[in-house]
């Protein structure tokens, strides 16, 4: 029996994680409510990424807990946790080059549905992402904007309670980060709740409702955008004079 | 990469061909070398074909298939002179036997890739090899095995003439090429494709790639054991180091598709009419002047197309198309 | 006492195995590529310290830096003509080319040399030393001697020439060694050169107890494979051990199963490796 769903999609308690001399993770704890959209920042090497492959089952953590819709999902395979409902995107671009978009799409909407009606949830996918109209290409070919979409694409076709963008931002011009932003909104609103890593401030903060700042692998700060841009902590061991002033024209 | 459909002209052609398939050996001596040709070109494109399931859809290059083939061959001829099974019953068994010793082989090289895994078959293709060499008392060793001389008819899948062989081994051909088709145009088969662009990727996205490699590899390993019981009654004898041979069965399927382009229908077909009548030509004219030439001629042409071309001579057909 | 017998008689040979090997792991720590024709360089050293005992009647293990010499040149060659096209061509591109490699070296043999089997004789070849109650064939001592300079030449060119710190840097990284100023092309055709090289050098020391034949290397390919994932694929001394603990089962394993089922005990044991620890026992991961 599954407990009643409690108002955290996702709850994370001291998780932790060592590789060799390194600790990777430092006793991070967070909740995720339904529906919102939490960014996830840090100098790079703060173990960002590697607490993503923590979520997603890629790496065993050390110590903790991870609670995906009041199930523990600690030690079950990449696959069966993106049948829970938690899916990621890769930084790197890993498109399915040899496939067609709609293929690749495909495959995720596999998580739930026989193959018939996996292409079609998949071709809805690729119209919310504005893919559908090249939906016979081999995804090989597409432009590293439109791969990043598709990443977006498939991911959405497993159904996700819970998303975890990785950069996704980085490649876009402003006016594809509008879009992507403006249907990030769209999913929040509709039920899905996104944690995202990015490094572009602007975008950030005026996406999430909340941020988590990572520093050395320990959470150092969590609050509302305003609240973590003047927390002296955040600032003096992540936001520059540079970055700040970005901040100031938000 | 699916053959074109709808296009009429190629739908014509690929009629033509069909018929011509299917007429040739009333062309052809009942009894001839040329026709006895043909019948390996069928029999070893399936072969490839068996193979093309497992390794051209995951990326799993095994070189370890003659394990399969060759426990199919002895299974079905022990069946028969011990019991006196029919070998149509024993292709039954042999591909029983041929898809549990695919998924036992399966769980421990799970993990492994690329050429890891290649190495694992490998090893475990020459592990049968010395297995039938050395269990006399259930093989007969490595003076091998014959198929007992009996009426020649239908049931005993035994016949003077070479025609009725052909046609078996064209429906085997015809069913191993729509066992692929249907596999690669499957769930699993996208699935099996995912994995090979990005196996990580494809894990994120829900696929089981531990089930889905097992099923393919499972798959193909009992369609080439039940290849192997063809070959048994076509050749009506063979020894562990045909049967279980490492360059003579696993590399050559292998090569076969990797020539004609891995991973579609067409390659294997293409490989196999491509690799085996050139194979006999050269022989014919090079093993008179010393042995192993023709082999050699052979490994000079994989080099060469692996060298020009990786993706297969159906890709580079395809450039040219361009 | 028999089971020590064993042991020695395995270590013996296993330090032989160990040089053979040894190119296998070099190779692919470099490059990243399994060359599936490694064993054939075996062959080829055996050819070479054949031809030499019988034409100018050169003991073998004197052949052997002859037979290192003509293989490392062919290493070189096949290197560059060959193996660095496919550098980052897809897997079964690189597996096939060193399998097409297998074929046309095993075959170009049978077609220069013949199938018959040819073995050479030497003074030393039945003698053996007494030594506390163990039998010890004087060729096996020999073949541990030279593999034992041969391993501690091996050691110091990697440690102290300045191409043998290359390789290990681009074995690491290759990218921080490109930008290093190696030349990486150049390292690969040396450590394909050496690798191959060493193969044929041991294969020219354990001609006096052992046959050539067209077919000799594929006698050795699973064992050589088993040696280099026992230590570890691409660890230089991983492959020591590996060729140590491959040459002790090998001797062991007669004491209990027959001759025949000798190579079965390795291919257990290759593919238990490969399940359960591809890195290697060495590896500290």
């Amino acid at each position: 029996m599954s407990p009643p769903p409690g108002p955290s999609i996702l709850s994370v308690s001291r998780l932790s994680r060592r590789f060799g001399g390194l600790q990777a993770t430092d006793d991070v704890s967070f909740e995720l409510a339904r529906g919102s959209i939490v960014g996830v920042i840090g100098p790079n090497g703060a173990g960002k990424t590697t607490l993503f492959n923590q979520l997603t089952g890629f790496i065993r953590p050390d110590a903790g807990s991870i609670l995906l819709d009041g199930r523990s999902v600690v030690g079950l395979a990449p696959h069966v946790i993106c049948r829970r409902g938690l899916v990621k995107t890769f930084q790197n671009v890993a498109t399915f080059g040899d496939m067609t978009v709609l293929e690749n799409a495909t495959v995720g909407a596999l998580a739930h549905h026989p193959i018939g009606v996996a292409r079609e949830r998949a071709a809805m996918a690729l119209r919310r992402v504005g893919l559908h109209p090249r939906m016979d290409s081999p995804a090989g070919e597409l432009s590293l904007p439109e791969k990043a979409r598709l990443e977006l694409a498939r991911a959405l076709a497993t159904e996700p309670k819970v998303m975890l963008l990785d950069e996704v931002m980085a490649t876009l011009t402003p006016g594809e980060q509008r879009e992507i932003v403006a249907m990030v909104k769209e999913l929040a609103a509709a039920g899905t709740t996104l944690l995202v890593i990015e490094h572009h401030m602007k975008t950030v903060m005026t996406l999430c409702e909340r941020i988590l700042v990572l520093n050395f692998g320990r959470l150092i700060a969590s609050g509302t955008p305003s609240q973590v841009s003047s927390d002296p902590a955040v600032v003096a061991a992540y936001l520059g004079t540079r970055a700040a002033a970005e901040l100031a024209d938000a | 990469m699916s053959p074109p459909h709808g296009h009429p002209i190629s739908r014509v052609v690929l009629a033509i061909l069909a018929l011509a398939l299917v007429v040739l050996p009333w062309l052809l001596p009942a009894q001839g070398y040329v026709l006895r040709v043909a019948c390996l070109v069928l029999l070893f494109a399936a072969m490839s074909q068996a193979w093309n399931i497992a390794a051209g859809l995951s990326g799993q290059i095994s070189l370890g298939h003659a394990g399969f083939f060759g426990a199919g061959a002895y299974t079905s001829t022990l069946l028969l002179i011990h019991f006196n099974l029919s070998p149509w019953l024993g292709l039954v068994f042999a591909g029983f036997v041929g898809a549990a010793l695919a998924a036992l082989i399966s769980l421990p090289t799970m993990k492994l890739k690329g050429h890891y895994f290649a190495l694992a078959t490998l090893a475990f293709g020459e592990a049968m090899r010395v297995i039938a060499n050395s269990w006399g008392s259930l093989t007969g060793g490595p003076v091998g095995i014959s198929v007992p001389f009996a009426e020649p008819g239908f049931v005993l899948m035994q016949f003077q003439s070479l025609r009725p062989y052909y046609y078996i081994m064209l429906v085997a051909l015809a069913v191993t090429c729509i066992t692929f088709h249907r596999i690669r145009t499957s769930a699993l088969g996208l699935r099996l494709r995912a994995l090979k662009n990005h196996a990580d990727a494809a894990a994120s996205l829900g696929v089981d790639t531990a089930v889905a490699k097992l099923l393919a590899s499972t798959a193909s390993g009992a369609l080439i054991a039940m290849l192997g019981v063809l070959y048994a009654q076509f050749q009506f004898f063979f020894d562990p180091d045909t049967a279980f041979s490492l360059a003579g069965v696993s590399i050559r399927v292998a090569l076969i598709a990797i020539i004609g382009g891995v991973g579609t229908v067409a390659g294997p077909l293409v490989g196999a009419l491509l690799i085996l009548p050139i194979e006999e030509a050269t022989n014919a004219y090079l093993s008179s002047h010393a042995a192993g030439l023709s082999q050699m001629v052979f490994g000079a042409i994989l080099i060469a197309v692996v060298v020009l071309q990786p993706r297969g001579l159906l890709h580079l057909w395809k450039t040219v198309r361009r | 006492m028999e089971f020590l017998q064993a042991v020695i008689n395995g270590l013996l040979i296993g330090g032989v195995y160990a040089v053979i090997s040894i190119g296998l792991t070099l190779v692919f720590g470099v490059m990243s590529i399994v060359n599936f024709a490694q064993a054939e360089f075996l062959m080829i050293g055996m050819y070479v310290g054949y031809y030499g005992w019988q034409t100018f009647g050169l003991d073998p293990v004197l052949a052997a830096p002859i037979a290192f010499a003509i293989a490392f040149v062919m290493g070189l060659l096949i290197q560059r003509f060959l193996i660095e096209r496919v550098i980052n061509a897809p897997d079964v591109a690189q597996i096939f080319l060193t399998v097409g490699l297998l074929i046309v070296l095993e075959n170009l043999a049978l077609a220069l040399f013949g199938s018959e089997f040819r073995s050479v004789r030497t003074g030393y070849q039945t003698s053996a030393l007494s030594i506390a109650g163990l039998i010890i064939g004087v060729p096996y001592l020999i073949a541990f001697a030279v593999s034992g300079v041969v391993g501690i030449l091996l050691w110091a060119f990697l440690r102290f020439t300045w191409i043998g710190q290359a390789m290990r840097a681009t074995a690491q990284n290759s990218v921080a060694a490109l930008s290093l100023g190696i030349n990486i092309r150049r390292v690969r055709q040396v450590a394909f050169g050496l690798g191959v090289g060493l193969t044929a050098l041991g294969g020219s020391v354990i001609l006096p107890y052992y046959t050539a034949s067209p077919t000799a290397g594929a006698q050795f390919v699973v064992l050589m494979f088993t040696v280099v994932v026992l230590g570890g694929l691409g660890s230089v001394l991983g492959a020591v051990f590996g060729g140590l603990v491959v040459g002790v089962i090998q001797s062991v394993s007669t004491l209990v199963m027959p001759i025949q089922l000798q190579n079965l005990a390795l291919f257990v044991v290759f593919i238990a490796m490969l399940a359960m620890r591809p890195q290697g026992l060495l590896a500290t991961r």
